[in-house]
């Protein structure tokens, strides 16, 4: 195992058969009004920050909040600050609108990690085809999650729902700007881990607010939305299969399963 | 979309594919907390649902459960490595802070108690 601090470390774990892991934050709140922890953190390992989640924070608004609008004044700030840290700047969870902000004030590709498309199927989670292009025509990467719920607008989530995506989202893109970010390791309705949480078992304290920012009411995430393929982390080579039983070639495929984001990354990171 | 295109591998040549290339997840957030289940974390986990924690409680002792038993039994390691290899991914996006109260966002609480009171961990 390897901590990813440099290009040079994905390199190194695929040549020497190992694992790395890209420290990321899911929003900023973890540097909360101090842009100096920015330095703390990239020297922790931080490669990767999403400006929100899916609520509102200093930075902006988040996909899911009353309100859509994008950067503050201090979220410019932000992105400055990341794009002198070399750390990615991630717009997966943001508004649309923080997605065109982050790429108007930032001076290195902009990147949505994990998200889906809003052609496809319309969820809060998605992007339009108008700011995937942007990220793509900036240099960017797209990784498509595969939540069911997100994918897809009915249950019945599989594979086939994940390799529409992506395969949307390479005409809209190009081939050379779309890889995979499953956040999955589980056939559930989110994330899934495979922690087996008895059924009593509480989400959060009765009356406790809600800061994952998901309403059950709006995203899908009702256990009616199991993604059939997807057991657990073990089954990711089933999207590789899927996608060549598609028709994506062999260079293709080398490109979505790693060398886009490989590259975004040496270029953003170093 | 290669739509109405030919598989371009079989299943078999398609696993292959993967399994020598370089396999980037860009968002695996249980990467280090939840992609196995191991007997720690079930007894950490069974611990905690006794006293009614809640799920959003016991993320972090169910984290710490799984490094110790990677770190300290055999079991752990081989099934927190086993998982990876099955999996072909090379390299994954761990998320280490995410959605949470703004109290709570900057320091990592193992002690569910810690969460309820809403207090700061404070330096030893």
């Amino acid at each position: 195992m390897l901590i990813v601090r440099q290009a040079a470390d994905i390199e190194l774990a695929h040549t020497e058969g190992r694992h790395g892991v890209i420290i990321d934050f899911q929003n900023t709140l973890a540097l909360g009004d101090d842009l100096d922890r920015i330095d703390l953190f990239y020297g922790l390992g931080l490669r990767m920050v999403q400006l929100t989640y899916n609520l509102h924070t200093l930075v902006g608004d988040g996909c899911t909040d009353r309100y859509q609008g994008g950067l503050t004044y201090f979220g410019q700030e932000m992105v400055r600050r990341l794009n002198a840290a070399k750390i990615i700047v991630d717009v997966s969870h943001c508004s649309e609108q923080i997605g065109w902000d982050a790429m108007a004030i930032s001076t290195a590709p902009v990147i949505v990690s994990h998200s889906s498309s809003k052609a496809v199927a319309e969820h809060d989670r998605g992007k339009s085809d108008e700011l995937a292009r942007a990220v793509a025509e900036q240099g960017g990467y797209f990784g498509v999650v595969t939540l069911p719920g997100f994918i897809r607008e009915t249950p019945g989530a599989s594979l086939d729902d994940v390799v529409r995506q992506i395969s949307h989202l390479v005409d809209i893109c190009g081939i050379d700007h779309v890889g995979i970010g499953t956040d999955k390791a589980g056939p559930g309705p989110g994330t899934s881990s495979q922690v087996e949480y008895p059924t009593s078992m509480r989400p959060q304290l009765a009356g406790e607010f809600n800061w994952m920012g998901f309403r059950v009411e709006d995203h899908r995430i009702g256990n009616e939305y199991q993604l059939a393929g997807y057991e657990s982390l073990a089954d990711w080579p089933n999207i590789t299969v899927a996608l060549a039983q598609a028709g994506f070639t062999e260079d293709e495929l080398r490109k979505l399963l790693g060398l886009n984001y490989l590259r975004v990354f040496r270029e953003i990171v170093g | 979309m290669p739509a109405g295109h030919a598989p371009s591998l079989t299943p078999e040549e398609a696993r292959a594919l993967h399994r020598q290339s370089l396999v980037i997840d860009t968002q695996q957030p249980p990467i280090t907390s939840g992609i196995v289940f191991t007997p720690g974390m079930r007894e950490t986990l069974g611990a905690l649902a006794a006293q009614g924690r809640t799920i959003a409680e016991v993320g972090p002792a169910l984290e710490a459960a799984l490094v110790r038993d990677i770190q300290t039994t055999e079991q752990g390691r081989d099934m927190y490595l086993d998982m990876w290899r099955r999996s072909g991914v090379t390299v994954a996006c761990g998320t280490y802070a995410g959605p949470d109260r703004l109290a709570t966002a900057f320091e990592h609480l193992d002690p569910p108690d810690r969460q309820r009171s809403g207090n700061r961990r404070r330096p030893a």
